[in-house]
């Protein structure tokens, strides 16, 4: 048990420094930029001078830097990400009200992406037809090739504009609440296919290693069938490192997801994001990124736990069982 | 023995002129076995010598029906059990011979066991499905015969839970869950730490001898098959180039490898190394036949 | 070999290894050894490569010394949004411009920004990688908290935060695009230099007398160019990803559109000029295809696995 409290207490520990170490470049950044600090807060909303004084106090900008960086670092951890400026909103608040909707595309995309990579990966693996399985390659290769975003408004051209079945952008039929199923298809479709594309590579290549290992010659040796070696062995043994891909490219995931947005016009946090950088509005920029980058934090966490987990030779961790000589 | 029983039957194991040739990389092909023939007689303990590259693993594995599954691997020749034809027979025909007749150990238990399966379900799965007894209990009883102490926890362990020497003997429950007829050892003992080997060897010897099974043990290492065989056969390049009753090989070598094989072994002895892997049976019987040594010698000058 | 089991980290680092180089037993005879040049000679005897290489070749002068040929993709000469025709071979966008010539131009900035950030990957990842598999220590810790840096700053998040704040242009997106990029190279070359390291002539070389550096630039670091390349040429794919995802954003300068800029503006008329939408991605889709067919091609040519049996 110590030893897993040890390794946790470490990941949670370096997990705490890589985001100071994030929040510090981006407030480093911040700092960069030309012009005003507070025009860089502001942007192009026009203020009145006191409003502007107002700001500078909140903020503390006429205080020396490091004092700055203090406040900075302790406003994201209470959970303060400043100001919208546009509307007067707290960005946190912004943020949290469109975080729904950008999980609700990130995750369902996750599952089919990482359920369809491992069985195309896995027949592609252990099929013994080359055309099949170097035609299964040559897809993800070229899935993998496509931007997905033009893959999106491909997929708009065909099924909206062209066979009328989809709708275009939005979540929901004009003034409506929710999100409506049929305006998820696409933009889940979009956002799957890149990352199936690459977890089906990666479980073939896993699957390939995994066949060729030594046990299963002695799982061959015991008479059992073809199949029940390919399902018993094999398999569970090729699924370890999807695990860890799998959780490393939902983080991934959640990035392109800011295009995914723009080209459905999908109300979530990367939509918020390009329109706070069309309209200077830098504060929610940051807001997001912050999210993004703690989002992916907690995600790498979650992996590392699962992995831990799933792995036989790991969970020794957990019930502090050693060797037994 | 069991001479008068093997005069009147078809022997258990016999190949004759075997040939394997592999795939290594894209074109190529590699001739593993040339021309290998051998017997294996109910109840037998047979050795196959040789250094790496000789062939022996792959025939072993062409034996237990166990050479890659790609359609490029050409086998030629013939091997027999109970004097039916395997060559070319249909895949369910050697599933059923490593499910019922040929159980084989191999050589690394720790890349031989799938880490992420229980002990004790690695080696149900080699039972083959029979009425009468609980599965469980036969589990306990293989593990226990291959000379594995509380059982009952072993088999709930994972293989990197266990040690060396313990993997091993899982390796050998594994084979004889089957209860088959024919063990195939290829180099069981040379992953293993020195103390351990000698222990292995002797839990493999006193299984065998108790389910009166016939063993193929192949190795490298002179010493371990001397001490365990009838027969003896030396493998080098893809072929048999001695072959005979063990204690006659070992006495009166006639092909030149042997010789050098022998010679090698034996001038360790003389420096007085104790080699660990040599039985003391066999490490007295040297003593004894000294004078045959140099007898030896002089034959080959 | 050890019991302990790889932490997350590394197996994702193995599969990702397992796609770019598979574990061969290849053992480099010595720099410039006979095997390496024959390697070479086998990927340059496929068909397959000269297809790819001449799609690429094809690209690269169609953007560079095609626009010389071609009409002037600023000026509204023509009529808005005509559909591809003999004359005007891929129509006009919403402006009344020469479509052909926009696209060919829209190739400049993607293939500029694609080669230039590989090129820097490559460099900066052969020297921190090289001095962190070989020396180990500092070098080593920059580079395993810098690649995990930018894992939880993903490149596109980082670039738009950039872009916000001092605006956008070629240069910046090629520095932003280079630093997140790097890591992944560099994790590649110190593996290969960590391996190549165990090998025999190393040892020699060291006691001959050279000096470390120098055994690292002589004979380490040329060992371990095969996968290295593999690497660079998937970063230029990437890379090019990138870019294009950031034009589509808005980000990039608006007299020289590239690729995804143009996309960008399409979307607007899916209804009125398809033309306008298929186009421009589908160059993004050839150019980075054929790299990442040449890079699987590269990696089985140069990263043979012997006798691999499925």
């Amino acid at each position: 048990m110590r030893a897993a409290l040890w390794h946790y207490g470490k990941l949670l520990l370096s997990s705490l420094v890589l985001f100071l170490v994030v929040l510090t470049v981006l407030f480093f950044l911040l700092q960069l930029a030309p012009g005003d600090p507070v025009d860089s807060l502001i942007g192009d909303n026009p203020v009145s001078d006191e409003f502007r004084a107002q700001v500078m106090a909140a903020y503390g900008l006429d205080r020396p830097l490091g004092e700055q960086y203090v406040i900075y670092i302790l406003n994201v951890f209470q959970g303060n990400l400043g100001l919208s400026f546009g509307t007067s909103q707290s960005v946190s608040e912004l943020i949290l009200g469109r975080i729904g909707n950008t999980l609700a595309i990130a995750l369902p995309a996750f599952v089919i992406s990482t359920i369809g990579g491992l069985v195309i990966g896995a027949i592609a693996a252990r099929t013994r037809s080359k055309l099949l399985d170097g035609g299964i390659s040559g897809a993800a290769v070229a899935l993998f090739s496509v931007p997905n975003f033009w893959l999106g408004i491909l997929l708009i051209m065909l099924f909206s504009v062209t066979l009328h079945w989809l709708p275009t952008q939005g979540k929901a039929p004009y003034g409506q609440e929710g999100i409506y199923l049929q305006y998820l298809i696409l933009p889940v479709i979009t956002m799957a296919s890149t990352e199936l594309a690459y977890k089906a590579r990666i479980m073939r290549s896993s699957m390939i290693e995994a066949l060729g290992q030594d046990f299963v010659d002695t799982a061959r040796s015991k008479g059992i069938s073809r199949r029940d070696v390919l399902w018993r062995h094999a398999v569970p043994n090729a699924l370890l490192p999807m695990v860890t891909v799998s959780g490393y490219s939902l983080g991934f995931a959640l990035a392109g997801s800011v295009v995914v947005e723009k080209v459905f016009g999908w109300p979530g946090m990367g939509l918020l994001m390009i329109d706070a950088i069309n309209r200077n509005n830098n504060q929610v920029v940051l807001g997001v990124a912050i999210v993004i980058t703690l989002s992916v934090i907690v995600i790498n966490i979650l992996t590392d736990v699962v992995y831990g987990i799933v792995d036989p030779r790991l969970r020794a961790r957990f019930s502090g069982k050693g060797r037994t000589a | 023995m069991t001479t008068d029983r093997a005069d009147e039957q078809a022997p258990l194991l016999r190949v004759e002129d075997l040939a394997v040739r592999l795939p290594t990389g894209r074109r190529e092909m590699v001739d593993a076995v040339r021309a290998v023939s051998l017997t294996v007689r109910r109840g037998e303990r047979v050795g196959i010598v040789g250094e790496s590259g000789s062939g022996k693993s792959v025939t072993g594995r062409a034996i237990a029906g166990l050479l890659p599954e790609n359609p490029r691997v050409r086998v030629t020749g013939s091997i027999r059990f109970d004097g039916v034809e395997h060559v070319g027979a249909p895949a369910r025909a050697w599933q059923q011979v490593r499910a019922h007749r040929v159980g084989m150990i191999f050589q690394d238990p720790l890349t031989f066991l799938n880490p992420t399966m229980r002990v004790g379900r690695q080696v149900r799965e080699a039972i083959p499905r029979r009425r009468g007894e609980p599965v469980e209990q036969e589990v306990l009883r293989c593990l226990a015969l291959a000379g594995l102490t509380n059982v009952e926890e072993v088999v709930l362990r994972f293989p990197h839970e266990l040690s060396g020497g313990m993997r091993q003997r899982v390796l050998v429950a594994i084979a004889i869950a089957k209860r088959p007829e024919l063990i195939i050892a290829d180099e069981p003992t040379t992953a293993l730490d020195a103390t351990v080997q000698q222990r292995v060897l002797q839990t493999l010897d006193e299984t065998v001898t108790t389910l009166d099974t016939a063993l193929v043990l192949i190795s490298h290492d002179l010493a371990v098959v001397a001490g365990m065989t009838d027969r003896l056969y030396v493998m080098w390049g893809g072929r048999v180039v001695e072959a005979g009753p063990t204690a006659e090989v070992m006495s009166h070598p006639k092909h030149p490898y042997t010789q050098a094989l022998l010679r090698s072994v034996l001038s360790l002895v003389d420096e007085e190394v104790e080699l660990y892997s040599i039985p003391p049976a066999f490490r007295d019987w040297l003593r004894d036949e000294g004078a045959a040594v140099s007898f030896i010698d002089e034959a080959v000058r | 070999m050890s019991d302990a089991a790889p932490s997350p980290a590394e197996v994702l680092a193995a599969a990702e290894r397992a796609l770019a180089a598979p574990p061969t037993g290849v053992a480099p005879t010595r720099p410039g050894g006979r095997r390496r040049t024959s390697l070479w000679r086998a990927f340059f005897r496929k068909p397959s490569t000269y297809i790819y290489l001449g799609i690429l070749a094809l690209m690269v002068l169609a953007s560079f010394v095609g626009p010389a040929f071609a009409g002037d993709p600023v000026a509204t000469a023509y009529q808005k949004l005509l559909p591809p025709s003999g004359e005007l071979l891929l129509g006009t966008d919403h402006l009344g411009r020469d479509y052909l010539a926009r696209v060919l131009q829209g190739g400049q900035v993607s293939l500029l920004v694609g080669v230039s950030v590989a090129v820097l990957c490559m460099t900066l990842g052969l020297v921190i990688g090289g001095l962190a598999g070989f020396f180990g220590g500092f070098a080593d810790i920059v580079l395993v908290r810098v690649a995990e840096f930018f894992q939880v700053l993903p490149a596109l998040v980082l670039a738009l935060v950039s872009a916000a704040l001092f605006g956008a242009n070629e240069v910046v997106i090629i520095v932003i695009l280079s630093i997140t990029m790097w890591p992944a190279v560099a994790r590649i070359v110190r593996a290969e230099s960590m391996r190549i390291e165990q090998l025999g002539y190393v040892e020699s070389a060291r006691a001959a007398g050279f000096r470390a550096l120098r055994i690292l630039w002589s004979d380490v670091l040329p060992n371990a160019m095969p996968p290295v390349i593999v690497a660079t040429t998937m970063t230029v794919g990437r890379a090019i990803l990138v870019e294009s995802a950031l034009s589509y954003l808005g980000v990039g300068d608006s007299n020289r559109p590239s690729w995804g800029a143009l996309l960008n503006s399409a979307q607007g008329y899916l209804t009125t000029g398809w033309w306008l939408a298929l186009f421009p991605g589908l160059c993004i889709f050839v150019v980075v295809l054929a790299v990442n067919m040449l890079g699987d091609s590269l990696n089985d040519s140069l990263n043979p696995s012997i006798g691999k049996v499925k």
